[in-house]
């Protein structure tokens, strides 16, 4: 039967699986193991049986999901000793003579990861967009008037890490998996496995975070389902709230594993798998911070890991990693007693710290080759860009502690992290050389992907300068923990990473679907979204100004005024956002045919037929010069000459 | 035109926009703050944070003006209308400006540690002997005070004008944190440390103290008051409390000090 040797194995199977997995793992614990001791009167006990049931689910429900996928089937046989997959069995499982199939498979080929990770990443900011509108309209009136409290935190929560999530994703996954292979010249990816099992995880992820509102509805200990923590879940708070917390840290461990497996195989692939002629100085900028994001995700994400299996442990096997007190305090309560509290900020801070660089270090990158085709002008400066680049990596991960300025823990060391802090923005100001110095007397093309290039530039420049009052202790003592901050981190994460992104999406657009998006859509959700997004987040500097902290369902009529115009501005940002996704779908669907190099530039994914062949290349290209040698002339088909054909060396 | 001729334009705008916005600053900064953008300041602590953005707040306004000037003159003149049909000059770069860059970057640099490692000495130096004694204890969803000097508690925090205070803040459960907006206080409640934070309230009035650390539920309600009288007021007040201290139903919050302190008082 065909349609067997089609769904089995592939995502659907995996779900079946997946499903079963959960069931056997919870109604294991919850029925056999605990149906001896499951005491009604003993409250401790019913939470722990409850979240224990539902941890060994995700875990099996994680193994039932890669097995039904077929992730197994490659590493069991050659444990076994079977022969090494030939070929032909190697480009079958890229997806070769697939149809559609082939998107919802364990599929290696590089392109569908691409294209996968685009689909989820888009619907993971969906929903996290979804949730910024709930909180928006919960503060748009003083009073808790739309939302119990405990619905609002939860909904603070799933929005923080669901987006943090996103836009961990959002380049590395469909453009470091579509774009990047063939930018260096290379056939596929490092691990071609790996690589689809890094959206593997990703899904599944999704699926047990998909779990956490539902999570601890009727639970007799807290009060409502969810997760009351926000997203920086520090051990003490993530200890009382509701069994959410379970979803919430398996679905980032996860999601984790997924972001490390990802940025492994970036770098191995740049390092090993480079076209000859492609050094790396002549590697497009998109490349280099990919690179230096997946060397913060390969480093960073651990951190945060550890912090949460520190969490389930001290919550499930009640250990005290987390708990300082020794005695009285937790009598009964079978917790030990003898940890620290500042150890769940510092582990999640010295993750959160590089992970904000990680989101906007790829946009650094595909701004500045945005930039450069859109002006056609080199890059002003390629070596300070990498500078600039890689002096963000290295100095991200002396920085974290100006997260704690205000913990008391050791204060004295508050003035290096200031300094560390500050320090960072001189590599950051050498992007804004950079940026100024390529549009400075170029050709500037007006297109959508243009117009995000310059509010990256105009909201990343006000992320960066308020982060300089925030760095300074003494002001940031009073700004800390406040709306100010909020819009700070929004400013350079939205204003940054996500302009970035929404640029790159309408750039690669006819690469990865052979159509150009709309532009007169394009442009309509353009201005909606910078206003949307400004009014927003200024109005939040404002009533962040004002002294509006965090987090809050609630607040004083006082800082009204503000948070109706965050609000209004809000549901316009999301409007717009809407109509680009619209115009994604809509031209995915009936957009007009692109042409091969619809935006004239020299980067190699150009060159390829659209939509690209297995294995991309018929030859592996010789690069002749850099990425930005715009003075090369063009073939007559408009497909630039550079690097399709050996040559002596010009750049 | 050459380079050099496109640079006039740009550069005039910078220093006319720059100088505009920071006189507008100057004047408009005392009438914005009157009508309410920042809270009412109260104490020594809040002034000098204040100040400090001030100055970065001139120091930005270049920046700031910098880009935003060269990257809309870009745009506005070096317009392609459609699709360009030649390219830009082919600059790789400039080394001369990349070095007034660095320079400039590290000049400004220089400035902000100046300014912070000053604000932090303020905010570092130690309670003079005089310091009233606040034992802030956090707990979901309030906050008590415990003033050590006299061994009295209270919901609602009493404070002098003109008379530094130590807070010395803790938690009982999860973490919070201490935050008199009015007097730039703020400090981490965290379960198990001590963290002290030292201010000098210099207005007299009711202020607010909030709670800016998610906490659980009942986060955004967890604001108290703080009065600032003067020192009479607060003596009445401190001598009504030890009179019905026994019957007072905030009983001081009894912490296992020696567990946490050692003889020097730092923490063990």
């Amino acid at each position: 039967m065909s349609w067997t040797r089609k769904l089995v194995p592939s995502y659907f199977s995996g779900a079946v699986l997946a499903a079963i997995g959960f069931i056997v793992g919870s109604q294991y614990v919850w029925r056999v193991i605990g149906g001896a001791n499951w005491d009604f009167n003993d409250p401790g006990l019913i939470g722990n049986f409850l979240e224990q049931g539902f941890l060994a689910g995700f875990v099996l429900m994680t193994f039932g999901w890669l097995i039904g996928i077929g992730a197994f089937k490659y590493p069991l046989s050659w444990m076994l000793g079977l022969k090494d997959p030939d070929h032909n069995e190697e480009l079958r499982l890229a997806g070769k003579g697939d149809g559609i199939i082939r998107y919802f498979r364990f599929t290696t080929d590089h392109k569908v990861v691409g294209i996968q990770y685009l689909v989820v990443t888009m619907i993971m900011l969906a929903f996290g967009g979804l949730g910024a509108m709930l909180i928006r309209t919960e503060l748009m009136f003083p009073g808790a008037w739309a939302f119990p409290k405990e619905t609002y935190n939860t909904i603070v929560t799933m929005h923080g890490m669901l987006m943090i999530l996103t836009v961990i994703s959002f380049f590395v996954g469909p453009f470091g998996n579509f774009v990047i292979p063939i930018m260096i010249g290379a056939r596929d990816m490092a691990f071609p496995r790996l690589n689809a099992l890094s959206i593997a995880f990703l899904i599944i992820a999704m699926a047990v975070y998909a779990f956490i509102p539902f999570m601890g509805i009727g639970d007799p200990i807290t009060t409502g389902a969810g997760v009351q923590t926000g997203w920086t879940v520090y051990g003490t708070l993530a200890d009382q709230t509701g069994i959410g917390v379970d979803a919430l840290a398996m679905a980032v461990i996860l999601a984790g594993i997924s972001s490390q497996m990802g940025a492994v195989n970036l770098i191995t692939t740049v390092i090993a798998m480079r076209a000859p002629g492609m050094s790396y100085t002549r590697m497009p900028m998109t490349v280099w911070g990919s690179i230096g994001a997946s060397i913060l995700a390969a480093l960073g994400t651990a951190s945060l890991t550890v912090d949460l299996v520190m969490i389930i442990s001290d919550r499930v096997f009640r250990t005290s990693f987390f708990f300082a007190a020794t005695a009285g305090d937790y009598a009964g309560s079978g917790y030990v007693g003898g940890g620290s509290a500042w150890l769940t900020q510092n582990l999640f801070w010295f993750f959160g710290h590089p992970e904000v660089y990680l989101l906007v270090l790829p946009a650094f990158g595909f701004v500045m080759d945005m930039a450069s085709v859109f002006s056609r002008k080199p890059l002003f400066g390629y070596k300070t860009a990498i500078l600039g680049l890689m002096g963000v990596v290295v100095l991200s991960f002396l920085v974290w502690m100006h997260h704690e300025f205000v913990s008391g823990f050791l204060p004295e060391l508050r003035g290096f992290y200031m300094a560390s802090t500050e320090l960072i923005s001189v590599p950051t100001g050498l992007i804004f050389l950079v940026l100024l110095g390529t549009m400075w007397r170029g050709r500037i093309w007006m297109t959508v992907t243009m117009g995000f290039v310059f509010a990256f530039t105009w909201s990343f420049l006000i992320g960066g300068i308020t982060g300089i009052y925030l760095s300074d202790v003494p002001a940031d003592v009073q700004l800390h923990g406040g709306m100010f901050v909020t819009a700070h981190f929004h400013y350079t994460i939205v204003g940054g990473a996500l302009m970035g992104f929404l640029g790159a999406v309408y750039y690669w657009f006819p690469k990865m679907t052979g159509r150009m998006m709309d532009e007169k859509i394009g442009w309509i959700s353009f201005w909606g979204i910078q206003i949307g997004f400004n009014g927003t987040f200024l109005a939040m500097f404002y009533v962040g100004l004002q002294g509006m902290p965090r987090r809050v369902a609630d607040y004083s009529p006082l800082f009204a005024g503000g948070n109706l115009v965050a609000s209004i501005s809000a549901f316009v940002l999301g409007a717009s956002v809407i109509l680009y996704f619209y115009n994604v779908i809509y031209s995915w669907k009936a957009g007009p045919i692109a042409e091969a190099n619809p935006w004239g530039a020299k980067t190699l994914e150009w060159t390829t037929p659209t939509p690209v062949p297995l294995e991309n290349f018929g030859e592996i290209p010789v690069v002749t010069s850099g990425p930005y040698n715009y003075a090369e002339p063009a073939t007559p088909s408009g497909v630039p000459a550079r690097g399709v054909e050996a040559g002596p060396a010009i750049g | 035109m050459n380079s050099r001729g496109h640079l006039r334009t740009p550069i005039i705008l910078w220093v006319v926009i720059s100088i505009l916005l920071a006189a507008l600053y100057y004047f408009l900064a005392p009438v914005l703050a009157q009508a309410g953008v920042i809270p009412p300041l109260a104490s020594d602590v809040a002034d000098n944070a204040y100040q400090i953005m001030a100055i970065f707040t001139y120091l930005s306004i270049p920046v700031f003006v910098g880009v935003v000037v060269f990257a809309a003159y870009s745009l506005f003149t070096f317009r392609s209308h459609g699709r360009p049909t030649d390219i830009g000059p082919q600059i790789h770069g400039n080394t001369r400006l990349l070095g007034w860059w660095l320079a400039a970057s590290f000049v400004l640099i220089t400035v902000l540690y100046v300014i912070g490692f000053n604000g932090l000495a303020q905010l570092e130096a130690a309670a003079p002997a005089s310091a009233l004694h606040v034992r802030v204890t956090a707990q979901q969803w309030i906050f008590n005070y415990t003033y050590t000097d006299y061994n009295i508690s209270s919901s609602t925090l009493y404070l002098v004008e003109n008379q530094p205070v130590e807070f010395t803040v803790t938690s009982m459960d999860v973490h919070h944190s201490f935050w008199i907006p009015e007097m730039g206080v703020k400090a981490d409640a965290v379960p198990g440390e001590l963290n002290t934070f030292v201010a000098t309230p210099n207005k007299l009035g009711h202020y607010t103290v909030r709670c800016m650390e998610l906490c659980g539920v009942l986060h955004s309600d967890m604001n108290t008051n703080v009065v600032v009288e003067t020192a009479s007021q607060f003596g009445t007040w401190i001598s009504q409390q030890m009179s019905v201290r026994p019957a007072s139903m905030f009983a001081a919050v009894q912490l296992p000090e020696a567990a946490l302190l050692d003889a020097s008082g730092k923490r063990s």
